[in-house]
């Protein structure tokens, strides 16, 4: 039998004669890959702001960051990522992690080489083996270059992997944060924001990719990554302390802070930044009582006085660090209350009084004196403290008002009132009557607080007249938009001209014109040009001028005051030199005048608190080595393990009082009767009364113990204390861990 | 690595240059290589060696032992183990032979960068002649770093046969550092057993 | 109705052991049982024997330098009652010794060389025990312990390429940077 289907089997095959082959005749040809087929790196240089997420997150250690010639600035490290591809394993967790979008996978993947050492690569400059990272090229150029040669992409079409805002591993909007709504807002000057629950806070503090580029930005400097990872883990005591390690006032920087950081937030350009602000809110917000928190190591008095003018932030903050230090250090206050423009010059609705009074009793127990209600040049001379001290701060702020200069300013004998004095008399609970109209002239967060604060004062209509438009305003956008929710009119490109009296000399209206935005020729901002004949005249009770601040320094001698219009002259004569207002300073913020210094809204152009806290800070480091003849008193931030011998924790608590102008150190509690739990995030009010009755115990144990005026240590309690150094070594071990993982 | 004796490669050959050219033409198309997979990319050899992308219209293909073969793929990893045998198959090879390393791994440790048992640098070991760029390379890629050596052979530039020879002590140091017992009955001192 | 066979294997083995330290179910058809090393012998032979669990799916190890214990983890499957059967016993780590079960299965060896090159855990009576397996000329402790630090090893052992040399942690390089913004 012939296996007929054996000798024509194989003939079947000629059904693929003519056919188009099978293969692929690579090189000639090339098989499509993938839509979202990951190759070699691809980095917008112009758009990587460097922050080193990349590297961070590379599990195969691939990516290093180096410096190939971009200048860093506030939001940019300058560094670009290299990748070594003798490690990467294309997984793009890089590009997924990337917050500036500006790193991606092309779908380029041949590359052959004979020298080991091109597989070496910073993406985005050259292509791909022919990288030279200490060339001396213009790197810029290259890139563009690089940019150029990459092939465009059709609409639509995705050729590169690449993670766009709603993918990845990155969320780019932030937690909300809950306020009141603005109409219930205006009845009251309770706090408009609510502050994040623990949750809301962890959930925004897992947001922070740890890269550090907010530091650039901060004025302070603060450890902003570390405190945010604190939180993340829970830790609210080694994130408290912190962000003690360079700020005494965290609960008002939590509240009003001008949060420059958040900008230079790598999620700034794509989403919402962290919430920077909030979360150091959240943290202080926990505690009641910073004593039993801040482990700061307080030196023993070492004999040097200084003497510090203007308890604003820059002065506490010089006042707290120096008595960090080993200093004594006095304070002299004009106003009743300490705080200074945080004080007087924030609306309670964003900074409650509470708050302010925490910080700064915290800083008074620690040995910080104050004198309230002595306003220098009038009940004590600048002299005195001059010769008294042997250093000098200066810190007295901006709280004298501009002149609005228009006419019937000066015969207005009612009506007319500046909008610090305004918000300097609310805050101190002076009844103010503003009517039932008020109009404020000027567009700065001072403006939008006057209004906000006359819209509580009552039934009041409140219209803001700027010269400019509202996108010009110099105030904070949420400040405007919270204003505009409370229902407070806002009129741009308004040119306030005459103020109208009555017979009495009291207001009863504002004359103002409207005005054309013009090109002002230079390229500058545009300019308001007034339209002839559109003079329009509202009619009101109360005109607040908030259009700036000055400083008052008639509180210096002549023979101490130079003022200096130009810069060539500056620095001259012997004396503290000012410049259009502003005190003088440099380097560790020295005034030209000999041990004398100065910081806050009268040295820095930013004048917002965290400079003038930046300010103190410079100072504090200049007063040390001026004090120590150039040596540099160690600061012991958070007391380590094998500080925490039971006498360092002894000098760490002493308490100390002034009495007729002397400082005095009281014997101190250090049992549980002083210190109370804090920890606890609400407390109930039984809990809180009993916490109050011990604190009046506490008031009149010292009172009989502030007899004996020598410095005196406490003996060792043996309740209650051990436990405590138990739970502080707990909470030290954690800080510890934390900085090995760093 | 730098201070290695740069081989000269005309040395070698006595004959003229035109029987120079024909056996630089014959070897470079018809490169026999030794099938021997040693870490993942062996998974991208079958579809570059089947009917797909066909290595064979490149004058490629499999030989049967070492003896035969031109040509040594060190796939990717090589953990200190297969090294050995890896060294005793290039060892074997007759001269000129060549060695091509895929991938991450075979330049700077790849993803095994923190493992105990895959060597980091592949030229330390043996001399490498073209190095691929991926983990893993595709199919293409492999062709384009066969389509290299091919180039690289033509231009008498794929010397690392005798790089090895010439720098033998060298490399034995190197080879000894990792592998520990290298003196035993299996791995004898000296070259070409 | 009967009992599953799961409960009856359950039942039948707590009435045999009484040592056993637990038993619960891991799963559908799984049976997770823990027990002192002294009676992992006796267990498996009895399993074998006398409960039809034929097939030695595979053994493992666990390393718990916490507690100073290895836990051996022995797989085993039934294939007649369709149950898988997780057995789990804790050595000391220092003395990490155990009774071979080549006897009961010849591939067990290979797993027990294994364990003992990987871990360092002694099987009395296996005749291929201290042969090497994976790793040759290994002198260091072994590579799957927890106290062993591979990329420090790797450090030690090979050679990275020199062109990465001066490469920082990210972190504390751009840190480094913020000095120099300090210096206004």
């Amino acid at each position: 039998m012939i296996d007929i289907k054996g000798i024509l089997g194989p003939l079947s095959a000629l059904k693929f004669l003519g056919k188009a082959p099978h293969t692929i005749d690579y090189p000639k040809e090339t098989k499509k890959t993938a839509d979202r087929y990951r190759g070699i790196h691809y980095n917008d240089v112009e758009a990587c702001i460097g922050c080193g997420s990349c590297g961070t997150i590379c599990e195969n250690d691939a990516i290093d960051m180096v410096n190939v010639g971009f200048d860093p600035n506030k939001a940019d490290t300058g560094f670009r990522p290299v990748v070594d591809y003798g490690r990467c394993c294309w997984c793009a967790l890089c590009v997924d992690v990337c917050p500036s979008g500006s790193l991606s996978l092309t779908k380029d993947y041949v590359y052959v080489d004979d020298d080991p050492k091109k597989f070496l690569y910073v993406p985005g400059l050259q292509e791909l083996g022919k990288v030279n990272i200490d060339s001396t090229d213009d790197l810029k150029e290259l890139a563009k270059i690089e940019k150029e040669n990459r092939p465009k992409l059709k609409e639509g079409e995705r050729s590169w992997y690449q993670k766009d805002r709603t993918e990845g591993l990155l969320e780019f909007n932030r937690v909300p944060m809950k306020e009141l709504p603005g109409s219930t807002r205006i009845k009251s000057f309770a706090e408009v924001v609510l502050g994040y629950t623990e949750e809301e806070a962890f959930m925004e503090s897992i947001r922070c990719l740890g890269c550090g580029l907010c530091i650039s930005a901060c004025p302070d400097r603060m450890h902003i990554p570390d405190y945010i990872q604190a939180i993340t883990e829970r830790d609210y005591n080694s994130s408290a302390n912190i962000i003690y390690e360079n700020n005494p006032l965290p609960e008002m920087c939590g509240k009003v802070c001008t949060r420059q950081c958040e900008t230079a937030c790598v999620y700034h350009n794509r989403g919402d930044a962290v919430a920077i602000r909030w979360l150091k809110r959240f943290t202080t917000e926990q505690f009641d009582d910073f004593r039993t928190i801040i482990n700061a190591e307080v030196k023993p008095l070492n004999g040097k006085k200084v003497g510090i003018i203007g308890a604003g932030p820059a002065g506490l903050t010089v006042g707290y660090y120096l008595r960090l230090r080993g200093y004594d250090v006095t304070i002299y206050e004009a106003l009743s209350k300490a705080g200074g423009m945080t004080m007087a010059g924030i609306p309670k609705y964003r900074f409650p009084l509470d708050s302010l009074d925490k910080q700064i009793s915290y800083m008074e127990e620690m040995g910080v004196r104050i004198h309230y209600n002595t306003r220098v040049g009038k009940d004590i001379m600048f002299d005195e403290i001059m010769d008294t001290y042997d250093a000098v701060f200066i810190g007295i702020g901006f709280h004298d008002p501009y002149d609005l200069g228009l006419k019937g300013e000066k015969e207005a004998k009612s009506g007319v009132i500046s909008a610090v004095e305004l918000l300097r008399r609310v805050n101190f609970g002076e009844k103010v009557d503003v009517g039932k109209k008020v109009a404020v002239i000027g567009g700065g967060n001072v403006a939008i607080d006057g209004a906000r604060v006359s819209k509580r004062l009552g039934n009041v209509d409140v219209t803001i007249l700027y010269r400019r438009r509202v996108q010009d305003m110099p105030a904070d956008w949420e400040e405007i938009e919270g204003a505009e929710d409370e229902g407070v009119h806002i009129v741009p490109q308004a040119i306030p001209e005459e103020i109208m009296l009555d017979k009495n000399g009291k207001v009863t209206g504002i004359k103002y014109v409207m005005a054309e935005m013009v090109d002002d020729g230079k390229g500058g901002r545009p300019r308001p040009k007034k339209i002839e004949g559109s003079e329009k005249i509202l009619p009101i009770d109360t005109l607040v001028g908030a259009i700036g601040q000055q400083a008052d320094y008639s509180f210096l001698p002549d023979e101490y005051l130079f003022k200096t219009q130009d810069d060539e002259k500056s620095g001259s004569k012997k004396g503290i030199d000012t410049f259009w207002g502003r005190i003088l300073v440099h380097g560790y913020n020295e005034t030209t005048m000999k041990k004398v210094f100065s910081g806050g809204d009268m040295v820095n152009r930013t004048a917002d608190a965290i400079s003038a806290i930046a300010d103190g800070l410079n100072a504090v480091k200049g007063i040390d080595l001026f004090l120590q003849g150039g040596k540099e008193t160690k600061v012991n931030h958070s007391v380590t393990e094998s500080d925490l011998d039971k006498n360092k924790l002894l000098d760490k608590h002493y308490k100390m009082k002034h009495e007729n102008g002397k400082l005095v150190s009281v014997k101190l509690d250090l049992s549980g009767n002083i210190v109370t739990e804090s920890v606890k995030i609400a407390k109930d009010p039984d809990e809180l009364k009993k916490d109050v009755e011990k604190k009046e115990v506490n008031k009149s144990t010292d009172k009989a113990n502030s007899k004996d005026k020598t410095m005196s240590y406490p003996t060792k309690n043996t309740n209650g204390e051990t436990k405590k150094e138990e739970k502080k070594s707990k909470s030290k071990k954690k800080s510890k861990k934390k900085k090995k993982k760093k | 690595m730098d201070d290695l004796k740069r081989p000269t490669l005309d040395s070698d050959f006595t004959c003229d240059m035109a029987f120079n050219k024909i056996t630089k033409w014959a070897q470079k198309n018809s490169l026999w290589l030794l099938a021997y997979g040693t870490g993942c990319g062996a998974i991208e050899l079958s579809p570059t060696m089947t009917s797909r992308y066909d290595w064979s219209r490149l004058g490629i293909r499999g030989s049967a032992t070492p003896r035969q073969a031109d040509l040594l793929l060190i796939t990717g990893y090589l953990s200190t183990k297969t090294l050995k045998r890896v060294i005793r198959s290039y060892e074997q090879m007759q001269d000129p032979k060549y060695v091509i390393g895929f991938g991450s791994c075979t330049i700077n440790g790849g993803m095994y960068y923190d493992s105990y048992n895959t060597i980091k640098q592949l030229d330390l070991y043996i001399p490498v002649d073209v190095y691929i760029n991926g983990c893993m390379p595709r199919p293409e890629a492999v062709l384009s770093g066969l389509a290299y050596l091919k180039d690289k052979i033509g231009d008498k530039k794929a010397d690392g046969w005798i790089k090895y020879k010439q720098n033998f002590e060298w490399y034995r140091e190197n080879q000894k550092k990792i592998l520990k017992s290298f003196n035993g009955d299996n791995m004898p001192d000296k070259y070409n057993w | 109705m009967g009992f599953s066979k799961l409960t009856e294997t359950k039942v039948l083995l707590k009435q045999y052991f009484k040592d056993i330290i637990s038993i619960e179910e891991g799963g559908e058809q799984r049976l997770i049982i823990d027990l002192q090393s002294k009676d992992i012998t006796s267990m498996i032979n009895h399993l074998k024997d006398f409960m039809d669990f034929k097939h030695l799916s595979m053994i493992s190890c666990v390393d718990w330098p916490e507690e100073n214990k290895f836990e051996i983890v022995y797989i085993l499957t039934s294939y007649s009652k369709n149950i898988v059967l997780m057995l789990k016993t804790k050595i000391d780590r220092k003395n990490p010794k155990l009774q071979s079960i080549m006897s009961l299965w010849p591939q067990a060896v290979t797993y027990e060389i294994e364990l003992n090159e990987m871990f360092g855990v002694f099987f009395e009576g296996n005749d291929r025990m201290g042969e090497e397996f994976i790793l040759e000329d290994w002198d260091d402790i072994p590579p799957m312990r927890r106290d062993f630090d591979s990329l420090e090893y790797a450090n030690k052992n090979f050679k990275f390429r020199d062109e990465r040399k001066d490469k920082k942690i990210i972190r504390e390089f751009i840190s480094e940077h913020y000095d120099e913004w300090r210096k206004k």
